[in-house]
């Protein structure tokens, strides 16, 4: 009978294959450009209305943001058609192998393979890019001499997170009992870290693996696989639902990276340790590098503004009308005063009449290319690394599904399709996002600090003083700012757009996408300004972890298990490829300018405790109002009812 | 090959509330051999007033059960599922049951016995609300209308539409790769009227979803045996002493039928808005049509859906359910191993339908194909895009497609005609 379809098939023309694709392409790219066009317009109106400032290599980021949008419609199709329903097919195909063996083997490779595949050690490093060996050689130590063992550790921390998620769908164990244990453990080893300087340093790096080990293809993968194996794998508990693994992914890698330091710590071989192995950089060398950095520092070299001059023309302007020059300023110095009969007489004052700076701005300045920058080369970067994301782990599917579960593949075509889709789309994502958003949001983020701090902004030859004549309403501007960045950047994320599909898929359209997003995306506004807000005064990480993460866990009890799923998978999902970068070029460039903070650790954390915390009130909300609005209870209560 | 012919079967649908279900659903399977389908679906509540559209919906969780038993068994099962989920208390749920006709089964498909449910008292109090003059609207439309239909068939009078997850099916599956333009994913809304308010209900959500445009769904109504339904349609304030539905259930019971809750002759805007929209859509319905409906294993569905294709179904809709049973289930770690079925339904005219029927049932038993039932029911009336009818420049494709299906589908009955 397979055949028999295929004879079926309409032979289309061109004109027919161009009527269907047509609008199917123009219904893509407009819902990617509804999920982006609020952070790039965003991100570009602040700079010009609120900071003022021209903006830097317009030509190219506006290139670049096509691109993304882009990237984004073949990204979003390629998992709709191609690795979504190939996790799911997987997922369930693979209970009903009845190997227990082979299924959590397939579950830890899975996890380990994604890590692997999706590697957030460059996003950590870029983060920590600042870290001064001296200050702080643990993390110096970790993030160059280990690195290798800090992947391999948030791997293995993956897998076995995927694994137990897999495994707990079996069992019908509940979210809550994993995850507000694990988080109280994980909380209780933060505390104890925060004693040691040289461990309290370690904290920001491991909260943030957490959150950033979880990516755009693994995401969606893990999801599709556990809806996969909950539609066969019945437990007895309706609740499950195939979330979760995320969840525990991002908490894991937590996990693993504190044990990593605090073996490190006790061996000790990390920089400047008794077992050091590596080379120490000399103290000449470091001197060298601190003048150098210190020559560096903005503050000496800012280029301040001349005055304005009042020109000859203007002068005699003056001489014959008594016009005085547009935007002035009047002072009065050089005077001798006297209090001659009781009045205060002043003799040979001077005035000063001055003309006020006048900011020349350029909504676009000249320099609209970076031309260091070369085209090529970032193509190929963005199409190895897309390659290298999605192309591994589907073979190792495709493998298991044929030769292990020994199962034919339905729909291969499509799968084909989509996950061609999906690498087409990462590349040209990846690339759009070097060319448009990577200048846009570095350069923004290099920008806001204007607001409290004199600094020389992109593309201006001179120094810009502070905003504000005060310290923190500046400040409070920066965070603010922050707050609308992460809200616009977490709408435009494509593994929480995934999420937010499936989350309306399992409740059947009962908590819809929309509501989820927002709701995740208020929440991260929330957390990364805490975030900025940790860098700009300086706060000790662990004060700012402890209470939300407190808050959540008694959230976390007293919620519905469904609700507790999503909540807690929405955090993993938060930080991906667009929240990332713009958020640690802001991180980056405010924490330049306030003394003692070299890295940008932390705020990634905080983002991802936000959204947990606003999805879980909402649940609380909505499950509320459910009961009270319609289950009457006319006779007896619901509770007694199920008992019988 | 087996047939049903000695005792009919028919098909009970019930809709409860989700802490319900299983107590339903155990007691429904108590005896060897019996099973159920289940899937769950959603409620569909409007608040009643305006501010509160910005709230998130309320959709209270709802689990759709249903059953294919003998005639005979009926009333025993009709009994127990009103009675187990509560189905007296307003706003709880609905059971409903419709005739099939031309059944036949699989060698593998799940039998009921015919002596499973104990006989029961016919003078059970809940049977007292049965009616026998009910219809079922279905509804398949994209997601982002539902909204509107749901709406529209509120105003007219229903109750909030049941809503769960489905696939549309035809004219992609004829595309090749390009069948990812067009998207299975729809939703199917469930509507239970009165006979006298059931025209229109039909013909408000008919033109709330412009079933007249190419591409825009199919909705189809049919008669039932036997049912009740106790469904809400809108939420209100705690603060009242009674809530609207108690209100609404009240006058319903005080005038004796449900023609008053039609507000359309009530909003003025409402009434010429859609008098407007009436007269653009020109709704063309079709009239005494038979729907083909197949219960198939997961797995097989795909063959299942070329099958019929090829005998000339233009469009289906499949909806995916859990399989519950009193039997044995393979287990691992504790857990039970699901199976799960596809219920495939297509409209098609009484000729056609019973053509498909029997090419299906040769094909399956060539291709050995055995954990499958189909069966058939009449559809008094049906609204969808009819091809050729009225030319919408929107999609040509649609009218050359089924054009060409059209033959395949003649070519399929005039080879049935000959061998018979």
């Amino acid at each position: 009978m397979s055949t028999h379809s295929h004879s079926d098939r309409l032979t289309l023309g061109w004109r027919d294959t161009y009527r269907l694709l047509l609008p199917y392409a123009k219904r893509n790219l407009t819902e990617q450009v509804k999920s982006i066009w609020f952070i790039v317009a965003y991100l570009i109106l602040f700079q010009l209305l609120v900071l003022q400032l021209p903006l830097v290599y317009s030509a190219m980021i506006a290139v670049g943001i096509g691109v993304v949008a882009l990237g984004l419609m073949f990204f979003m199709e390629g998992l709709r058609v191609g690795l979504m329903p190939l996790g799911e097919a997987i997922g369930v195909v693979l209970p009903r192998s009845g190997n227990m063996v082979l299924i959590l083997g397939f579950a830890f490779l899975l996890g380990l393979g994604a890590t692997f595949a999706e590697p957030a050690i460059a996003v950590l490093k870029a983060a920590g890019a600042g870290v001064q060996p001296e200050a702080a050689p643990l993390l110096y130590s970790l993030l160059n001499d280990f690195s290798g063992e800090l992947v391999s550790s948030v791997g293995v921390g993956v897998g076995l997170a995927v694994l137990l998620g897999v495994l707990r769908f079996f069992y019908g164990w509940s979210l809550k009992l994993l995850a507000i244990p694990a988080v109280s453990l994980l909380l209780g080893l933060s505390l104890y870290f925060s004693q040691t300087t040289l461990l309290n340093d370690i904290l920001g790096l491991a909260w943030d693996c957490g959150a950033v080990t979880t990516g755009p293809v693994t995401v969606p993968l893990v999801l599709a696989l556990g809806i996969g194996v909950c539609r066969i794998v019945n437990s007895g508990s309706d609740h499950n639902a195939g979330f979760g693994i995320v969840t525990l992914a991002s908490l894991f890698p937590i996990l693993a990276v504190l044990l990593l330091a605090l073996y490190h710590y006790n061996v000790e071989d990390y920089y400047g340790g008794k077992n050091y192995q590596g080379e120490l950089i000399s103290s000449v060398d470091s001197g060298a590098s601190e003048e150098a950095s210190a020559s560096d520092d903005p503050v000496t070299t800012l280029l301040r503004r001349p005055p304005e001059m009042v020109s000859e023309e203007e002068y005699q302007r003056y001489m014959q009308t008594g016009e005085l020059p547009d935007q002035y300023e009047i002072s009065f110095g050089d005077s001798d005063s006297e209090l001659v009969d009781g009045a205060l007489v002043l003799r040979n004052p001077e005035v000063r009449i001055v003309k006020q700076s006048q900011r020349s701005f350029h909504a676009f300045s000249d320099e609209t290319w970076d031309s260091e920058l070369s085209l090529a080369e970032q193509a190929k970067v963005a199409l190895i690394d897309a390659v290298r994301a999605i192309v591994p782990l589907c073979l190792f599917l495709f493998f298991v599904q044929r030769f292990l579960l020994k199962q034919p593949l339905h729909r291969a075509e499509e799968l084909r399709v989509g996950i061609l889709f999906a690498v087409v789309g990462m590349s040209l994502f990846g690339l759009g996002i070097a060319l448009g958003l990577m200048p846009l949001g570095g350069q923004l983020g290099g920008n806001v600090p204007v607001s409290f701090a004199e600094i020389t902004p992109w593309g201006m030859k001179y120094a810009e003083g502070p905003l504000f004549e005060s310290e923190h309403s500046g400040k409070l501007l920066a965070i603010l700012f922050a707050f609308f960045l992460g809200y616009g950047a977490t709408l435009a994320e494509p593994a929480l757009n995934a999420l937010g599909d499936t989350v309306e898929k399992i409740t059947v359209g009962a908590f819809r996408k929309p509501l989820l997003m927002q709701c995740v995306a208020i929440g991260v506004g929330f957390g990364i300004a805490a975030g900025i807000c940790k860098i700009a005064y300086n706060l000790p990480l662990i004060w700012m972890l402890v209470p939300p993460y407190a808050v959540v866990l008694v959230l976390t009890w007293f919620s519905k298990e469904d609700f507790v799923n999503f909540g807690w998978d929405s955090a993993g999902v938060t930080t991906g490829p667009i929240t990332v970068p713009l958020v640690l070029a802001m991180g980056l460039g405010i924490g330049g300018n306030i003394p003692g903070v070299s890295d940008g650790f932390g705020i990634l954390a905080l983002a991802s405790v936000g959204p947990i915390m606003t999805v879980l009130a909402v649940g609380l909300f909505t499950s509320k109002n459910d009961e009270l609005s319609i289950e009457e209870s006319e006779e007896e209560p619901v509770a007694e009812a199920v008992v019988s | 090959m087996k047939t049903h012919t000695e005792h009919g079967l028919s098909e009970l649908t019930a809709i409860l509330p989700q802490q319900y279900a299983d107590v339903v659903i155990n007691a429904l399977i108590e005896s060897p051999g019996t099973s159920a389908l289940m899937w769950n679906a959603r409620g569909t509540l409007l608040h009643d007033k305006w501010y509160r559209q910005m709230l998130p919906t309320i959709s209270p969780a709802k689990v759709v059960l249903q059953l294919l038993i003998p005639t005979t068994q009926l009333d025993s099962a009709l009994a127990i599922v009103i009675e187990q989920g509560r189905l007296h208390q307003q706003g709880a749920g609905a059971v409903f049951a419709s005739a099939c006709e031309g059944v036949w089964a699989g060698s593998a498909f799940h039998d009921w016995p015919a002596d499973a449910l104990p006989e029961r008292d016919q003078a059970y109090p809940g049977l007292l609300e049965l009616k026998d003059d009910l219809s079922v609207i279905y509804c398949v439309v994209e997601r982002d209308q539902t909204r509107a239909v749901s709406k529209a068939a509120i105003d007219s009078g229903a109750h909030g539409p049941i809503v769960f997850y489905g696939e549309g099916h035809g004219l992609r599956d004829h595309l090749g790769w390009l069948r990812i333009t067009k998207q299975a994913d729809k939703e199917i809304l469930t509507v239970l009227v009165d006979e006298n308010s059931s025209r229109e209900v039909f013909s408000s959500m008919a033109s709330a979803a412009e079933m007249h445009l190419p591409g825009r769904g199919y909705m189809f109504m049919m008669r039932l045996e036997r049912g009740m339904f106790n469904l809400p349609s809108r939420s209100s304030a705690h603060a009242y002493e009674a809530n609207m539905q108690q209100i609404i259930t009240a006058i319903d019971n005080l005038s004796g039928h449900t023609h008053w809750r039609d507000q359309s002759a009530y909003s003025a805007v409402q009434n010429s808005r859609q008098q407007a929209r009436a007269k653009r859509s020109r709704q063309n319905y079709r009239k005494n049509m038979v729907s083909v409906c197949s219960v198939v294993d997961r797995d097989d569905v795909e063959q299942l859906i070329e099958m019929m294709l090829a005998a000339g179904a233009t469009g289906m809709q499949i909806s995916h359910a859990r399989f519950a049973a009193n039997e044995e289930a393979c287990e691992l770690a504790g857990a039970k191993i699901n199976k799960e079925y596809a219920i495939v339904r297509s409209v098609r005219d009484a000729a056609t339908a019973e053509a498909i029927s029997a090419h299906v049932r040769r094909a399956a038993e060539e291709a050995d194909l055995c954990d499958v039932c189909m069966f058939l029911q009449p559809v008094p009336l049906v609204a969808s895009y009819v091809p050729g009818h009225r030319n919408y420049r929107a999609e040509p494709l649609v009218d050359t497609v089924s054009k060409q299906l059209q033959a395949a589908g003649d070519n399929v009955n005039q080879a049935a005609k000959a061998q018979s």
